[in-house]
């Protein structure tokens, strides 16, 4: 039962790993006049604003936010999530690698002006 | 009499030249370029490159068909539609997707089993996950996918912006 109740505690942090990474880099983008249209998932919106940026370094980001993207899903719907306990402390250092770019990235970017549609 | 009198000339009048209209001079130009991207032959003055359209078409879609059968011999997909769907929407993902296929053997090992998978929530685009089955240490797998951003996937994944990522699940 411990088991159990300490990989649905592995899988929530997952899942609130790639919160904050999303809700940090959403703030970003809104100063930057990021605005999500309707019918869409904002989440998709905004990772392709980072990976669909001229700044490598805004592609950089978007990418780590991808793969959090893809271990949430699998922490939130997947009923099998193997080695978990392994995965999950090197989630939480791509999560600080993301702020620590993000904090870095001059204030201009990503530019939502400047992404090809 | 006033059109009597324009046909009273002394026979040297000629007509004036017409040059050619602008647009025909830039529909020639694309035609050639257009020609020399798809080939094909030279079609007759008056026609253009689309005659051969439903032929193209066909092309196209055999061409496409190639790509997602050589997709699926590098990648297993899922029984369901969702991947395929994905592939289908975004014509840009399936060129990537085979093109990072031998990079990723050569990063990850030509025995490592890949994977494709579509996101699972939100609306509209969704994302495409090409994922590496992992059974060796994560820091292996880490420092490999490392290895392929920073020398190959980071150059090119603008051009697929945010449709597309590559990770790893350990198995």
């Amino acid at each position: 039962m411990q088991g159990v109740s300490e990989e649905a505690c592995l899988r929530s942090s997952l899942s609130r790993a790639y919160y904050y990474v999303f809700n940090i880099a959403l703030i970003r983008a809104k100063r930057n006049g990021f605005v999500s249209i309707r019918n869409e998932s904002t989440h998709s919106q905004l990772w392709r604003l980072y990976s669909g940026s001229p700044e490598p370094e805004c592609i950089s980001l978007g990418q780590i936010a991808l793969r959090l993207k893809e271990k949430r899903e699998r922490a939130d719907y997947k009923a099998v999530y193997l080695r978990i306990e392994e995965d999950v402390p090197e989630v939480l250092k791509d999560v600080q690698d993301f702020t620590s770019r993000l904090t870095k990235l001059p204030y201009r970017h990503p530019n939502p002006s400047s992404v090809r549609q | 009499m006033n059109a009597h009198l324009e046909y009273q000339t002394s026979g040297n009048r000629w007509p004036p030249v017409v040059p050619r209209m602008l647009h025909e001079e830039s529909r020639s130009a694309s035609e050639e370029k257009l020609r020399s991207i798809v080939g094909g032959p030279r079609s007759p003055q008056g026609s253009t490159v689309f005659d051969d359209l439903e032929k193209q078409t066909a092309h196209y879609a055999a061409e496409y068909k190639a790509v997602l059968q050589e997709i699926q011999r590098g990648f297993i997909m899922p029984a369901d539609s969702s991947v395929t769907a994905l592939l289908t929407g975004n014509r840009a993902i399936p060129p990537m997707v085979l093109e990072a296929l031998p990079h990723l053997k050569t990063y990850f090992g030509a025995d490592t089993i890949f994977s494709l998978r579509a996101s699972t929530d939100g609306a509209g685009s969704p994302i495409l996950y090409a994922v590496v089955h992992w059974p060796g240490k994560v820091c292996d797998v880490r420092s490999a996918l490392q290895r392929f951003d920073d020398e190959w996937w980071l150059r090119r994944a603008g051009q697929v912006a945010g449709f597309l990522t590559f990770t790893y699940e350990l198995v």
